[in-house]
Formats: C-alpha cells, sequence, structure tokens
C-alpha cells in the first residue's frame, strides 16, 4: 500500500511518475510531423480528395465507435465476468471473448452481404456466415480444451497423495 | 532542469486552471483501473506490433500507388513478374493482421482517455490532440481497408484510393511523433528489471497473465492474416474466412473485376467493325481478322488487385513491343493504352518503355486455352508483368504515341 495517489502528477500505466522527456525526441517529432503535414496537404489538394466534411464525420464516427461504444462494452463485459465467473474460466474466457469480438467485427462487413452484386459473381464468393461460425467454433473448442486441461490440474493440486 | 531538480516550467507547461476534485468520479479517479494487464510493458509490445504492421502497410502502401502513378522520375519495373503480387498481397494481409492489435493496443491504454485532468497545460493538450490525430488516423486506415475489400463503398463517400493514401502519412507521421513523445517510457517499459512497486505481481486470479494477453493479440493477428491470405495463396483458399475471392474461381479460371455489362461496352466489343488504331508515327489500323492471325506469344502471368489477391493464368495473344515498331515507335517513348470504355478512371493506362518493351507484355486475345470473354476484356486485353490490374486495360480499342 502506497501513499495516497497524488493527482498533481502525471502518471503512467504503472502508476509511477513519467520519466523527463527524451533529448532525441526531435529526430522523430520532424519527420513525424513533415508527413502529418504533407497528408493533410493531399488530403485537401488531391482533385479526387475526399469532401472535407466527409472525411471528418468518418473519423469521428470511428473514434466514437471504438472510444464511446467499443471499448466501455470491452470494459464493461470484463468487469462483469471478472465478478461473475470461477477463476477456472477466467483466462480462456478473455481469449474466447477477444476473438470472437474482434473477428466478428471484422467480419461485418461481409456478413451483410453488402459488396455482392450480380454481374461480378466470382467477388465475395464464399460462405461467409459458415465460415466465420466454423472459426468461432474452433476457437471455443480451444478454450473448452484449455478449461478441462486447467480442471485436471487444480484437482491434481488439490489432492497430491491421492491422485497420481 | 534547475540545480535544485525542480523542472523550469515554459509558458507551454504551466499548468492551466484545473477542475474541482470532487468531479473526478468513476473512470476518471486512478483506482478504477486495476487490470494488470495494463502495463507500460504490454502498451510498449503492443506499440511495436502496432507500429511494424503499419510501417508495413505504408511501405507496401506507398510501392502500391507508385505503382499505379509512377512519377516522372521513377520507372516502375516490371521484372520481378510477381513483385507486385507480393507487395500487395503482403499489404493487406497485415492490414488485417494489425486490427487485433490495435484494438488490444487502445484497451490497454484505454484509461489515458480519463486522465486528470483532462489538460494539464498546453503542451499537454497538444499531445493529446496528436493523439486524437493518431486513433483516428489509424482507425481510419484500417475501417476504410476492410471495406474495401468487402466491396461495402456505400459508407465510404469518397474515393477509398485517394483517401487512404493521404492518410497513410498521417498516420505514420502520427505514429513517429508519438514514438518520440514516449522513448523513456517506452524503454522502461521494455526493460526487464522486476515488478514495478505498485502493480500486483500476479494476474487475477485464474485470469490471463500479461504474457497470455501478448500471445492472445499476436495469435489473433496471425490468424487474421491467414484468413486473408487466402485470396492470394491458392493453398489457403479453404481457411479463407475474410478473403474478398478465391484465385482459382471465375469464368475462364479467372476472378474477374469489373464486368462487361458494367463497363457498357458490349455493343462496340462485339461490332464488325472493330479495330484496333495504332496511332503514332506510322497510323495504322488492324482489324480482328489480323489480329488473330499476328497472335500466337503465350506467357504466364498474374492478375493482381489492390484489393490484395492474385490469380495466375496463361495468355496467348501478340507482343505490344511488336505493335509498337509497326507504330515506328521510338524506342524509349510511352504509349497510352485506351480502352472501348467511354468513361471510368481506368479506360486508359500508360506504359513506360520497361513494361511496353518486355517481352512478356502482350495484347492478349486467349485466356486459359480461351477466345477471352467479354468480362475477360474481348477482343483484346493488355496484361503486362508486375503491373497492378487496373492498369491492365480491359476491351483495348487504341495504342497511341505519348
Amino acid at each position: 500500500m502506497g501513499a495516497a495517489p497524488n493527482t498533481a502528477e502525471p502518471r503512467t500505466l504503472d502508476k509511477r511518475p513519467y520519466p523527463p522527456p527524451s533529448p532525441y525526441r526531435w529526430a522523430w517529432y520532424v519527420p513525424g510531423f513533415l508527413a502529418v503535414a504533407w497528408g493533410v496537404y493531399g488530403l485537401l489538394n488531391d482533385r479526387q480528395g475526399p469532401e472535407p466534411l466527409s472525411y471528418a464525420v468518418f473519423v469521428a464516427l470511428a473514434i466514437i465507435g471504438h472510444d464511446l461504444v467499443l471499448a466501455p462494452v470491452a470494459v464493461v463485459a470484463g468487469w462483469l465476468f471478472g465478478r461473475v465467473a470461477p477463476p477456472l474460466l477466467r483466462a480462456p474466457l478473455q481469449v474466447g471473448l477477444f476473438g470472437t469480438a474482434v473477428l466478428l467485427l471484422a467480419a461485418t462487413p461481409y456478413l451483410s452481404g453488402q459488396g455482392v452484386s450480380a454481374d461480378l459473381p466470382s467477388a465475395l464468393p464464399f460462405d461467409y456466415s459458415a465460415r466465420v461460425l466454423v472459426l468461432l467454433a474452433v476457437l471455443w473448442a480451444g478454450m473448452l480444451v484449455w478449461i478441462a486441461v486447467r480442471f485436471i490440474r487444480s484437482r491434481r493440486t488439490a489432492e497430491p497423495a491421492g491422485q497420481g | 532542469m534547475s540545480r535544485t531538480g525542480a523542472p523550469r516550467l515554459g509558458p507551454l507547461h504551466r499548468p492551466l486552471p484545473q477542475p474541482p476534485e470532487r468531479l473526478r468520479r468513476g473512470p476518471l479517479r486512478e483506482e478504477a483501473w486495476r487490470s494488470p494487464l495494463r502495463s507500460e510493458r504490454t502498451a510498449a509490445l503492443l506499440g511495436i506490433g502496432v507500429a511494424v504492421t503499419f510501417g508495413i502497410c505504408f511501405l507496401t502502401g506507398v510501392t502500391s500507388h507508385l505503382a499505379q502513378h509512377p512519377p516522372s522520375w521513377l520507372a516502375w519495373p516490371s521484372r520481378p513478374v510477381g513483385l507486385y503480387r507480393f507487395t500487395q498481397g503482403l499489404h493487406v494481409a497485415t492490414g488485417f493482421a494489425a486490427i487485433p492489435l490495435l484494438l488490444a493496443k487502445l484497451w490497454t491504454v484505454y484509461p489515458k482517455l480519463f486522465e486528470w485532468p483532462a489538460l494539464r497545460s498546453v503542451a499537454h493538450a497538444a499531445g493529446r490532440l496528436a493523439l486524437l490525430a493518431l486513433v483516428g488516423a489509424g482507425l481510419f486506415q484500417l475501417v476504410t481497408g476492410v471495406l474495401n475489400v468487402a466491396r461495402w463503398y456505400t459508407p465510404m463517400p469518397f474515393f477509398f484510393t485517394v483517401a487512404h493514401y493521404w492518410t497513410a502519412w498521417i498516420v505514420i507521421g502520427a505514429i513517429l511523433v508519438h514514438i518520440g513523445s514516449r522513448l523513456p517510457v517506452i524503454r522502461r517499459g521494455l526493460a526487464r528489471t522486476g515488478p514495478p512497486a505498485d502493480t500486483p505481481s500476479d494476474p487475477v486470479s485464474g485470469g490471463l497473465t500479461r504474457r497470455g494477453f501478448l500471445t492472445t493479440a499476436a495469435a489473433t493477428s496471425g490468424v487474421f492474416a491467414l484468413t486473408v491470405a487466402g485470396q492470394t495463396v491458392p493453398g489457403l483458399t479453404p481457411v479463407a474466412v475474410l478473403a474478398q475471392r478465391d484465385p482459382e474461381l471465375g469464368s475462364q479460371g479467372l476472378p474477374v473485376n469489373k464486368s462487361a455489362a458494367s463497363a457498357r461496352i458490349e455493343q462496340a466489343a462485339l461490332d464488325p467493325t472493330y479495330r484496333l488504331v495504332l496511332d503514332g508515327p506510322r497510323p495504322s489500323e488492324l482489324s480482328l481478322a489480323q489480329l488473330r492471325s499476328m497472335s500466337g506469344t503465350t506467357v504466364s502471368l498474374p492478375i493482381t488487385c489492390v484489393e490484395g489477391w492474385s490469380a495466375s493464368a496463361t495468355w496467348t495473344g501478340i507482343r505490344v513491343s511488336d505493335l509498337l515498331d509497326l507504330m515506328e515507335l521510338p524506342a524509349d517513348a510511352l504509349v497510352a493504352v485506351e480502352s472501348l470504355q467511354e468513361s471510368g478512371l481506368y479506360r486508359r493506362s500508360v506504359l513506360s518503355p520497361q513494361h511496353s518493351r518486355d517481352p512478356l507484355t502482350l495484347l492478349a486475345l486467349e485466356v486459359n486455352g480461351e477466345l477471352l470473354n467479354l468480362d475477360h476484356g474481348y477482343p483484346l486485353r493488355l496484361i503486362a508483368p508486375n503491373r497492378p490490374g487496373v492498369l491492365q486495360t480491359k476491351w483495348v480499342s487504341r495504342l497511341q504515341a505519348l
């Protein structure tokens, strides 16, 4: 138990004070800022560049979608499962849920079928829902095996004399 | 630093007025975030993963841009034959691999969104704005990338290629700035100097360890790459879940990217008065019968699309260099290849001498042993080594000296 947190001083994820900035940081800042400036210049000046408003809305929706929807859901789910799930199940659930969430997120455009067009049958030809389900089944089968292994190990450590 | 060790605060670092402490509730409290998975080390390692994947995507992406829009000072080479196929396949697979890594990294640093006070100083505010650009541009690249491969264009009210290219410069620049600002923390995070004082040494009982968390992120990343690679590596097609194409599936054994119907060339292509116009120092026109009699060279070349898929085929037709000799085009001149398509970004492509004089570059009449069908570019399509698919002009009607 350390001292009460010092709200005046910023702390890292390890709850330690930030070290002083590196003198080499400008070797990264200069090319970095130049690259950003080049990208912004291109976005604004390319003849086929995006409408600034459409672009800004897209970026804003992406940030909001992650920071105010996806991440809170992940955090709350983690907190909930941490309270409800027995220790045996915790790590397998974390892995299974992470894999499931990320896969479903990336697969949503394919599952929506929005990209399929009648005059291009060779585009998006797979049965995406079937393949996603198979991949999820493999993932959760693996998690079940892991749970079983943990269960067997926990029994062994619980009764070392009686079991072999 | 002054002699007493207390930092001298310039105007950018002077503290801004802070909100009252009683407003610091819920996620704004430091104690609210207790997962041992959130550490300097996991943030640094995931950051390396994101930087490497985005770095590979940046290099392969700029390569793709240069291949499609070669500047006057750069001649995109025609060999190795499969170079573009490799770089673009790598680009898309790596982009998908970046998704779990970026999401894991954002989860790890999520408490930072609620740091208190929100704006410590002007410098701090600038740093947070830079982070907003980093996160926004990073998410933009991955979301637009997936939408494009999945051919879902409606959510993107802009030209994908243009927006995605310029944002690449923004995200790579933002990554460089971010690394520069975090160098000492990264170094500390990567150093194995034992457990830091305030963090519990054991994970939440039964929960993932830090190593388990990183392994999960890396494994998911690998799986994502494999599930999309099947669109360019035929052996992986059975496990392709996020792939746009089966490289061996399509009319005449090859996927199609622009149908004849959507290009609206059916009438013009089937017109018996069709001629290939050779517009050069010695102009001429060739009828279909003449073109067929000249056809005879067979090559094996892949078609590679920017969405990262590619498929090989054998093509039979006429060497473009032979046609250029017929036109009496100088050896170092450029030639434009035009399509029957009346409108569209890719109705016309330009061949530099690297490609136009390469013996493998053909105007093909046949693919995989059959006469080209309308969807594949009947009566003539350009096929050249190491060239993006959008520049392999279909329904060719004219070669024009530039």
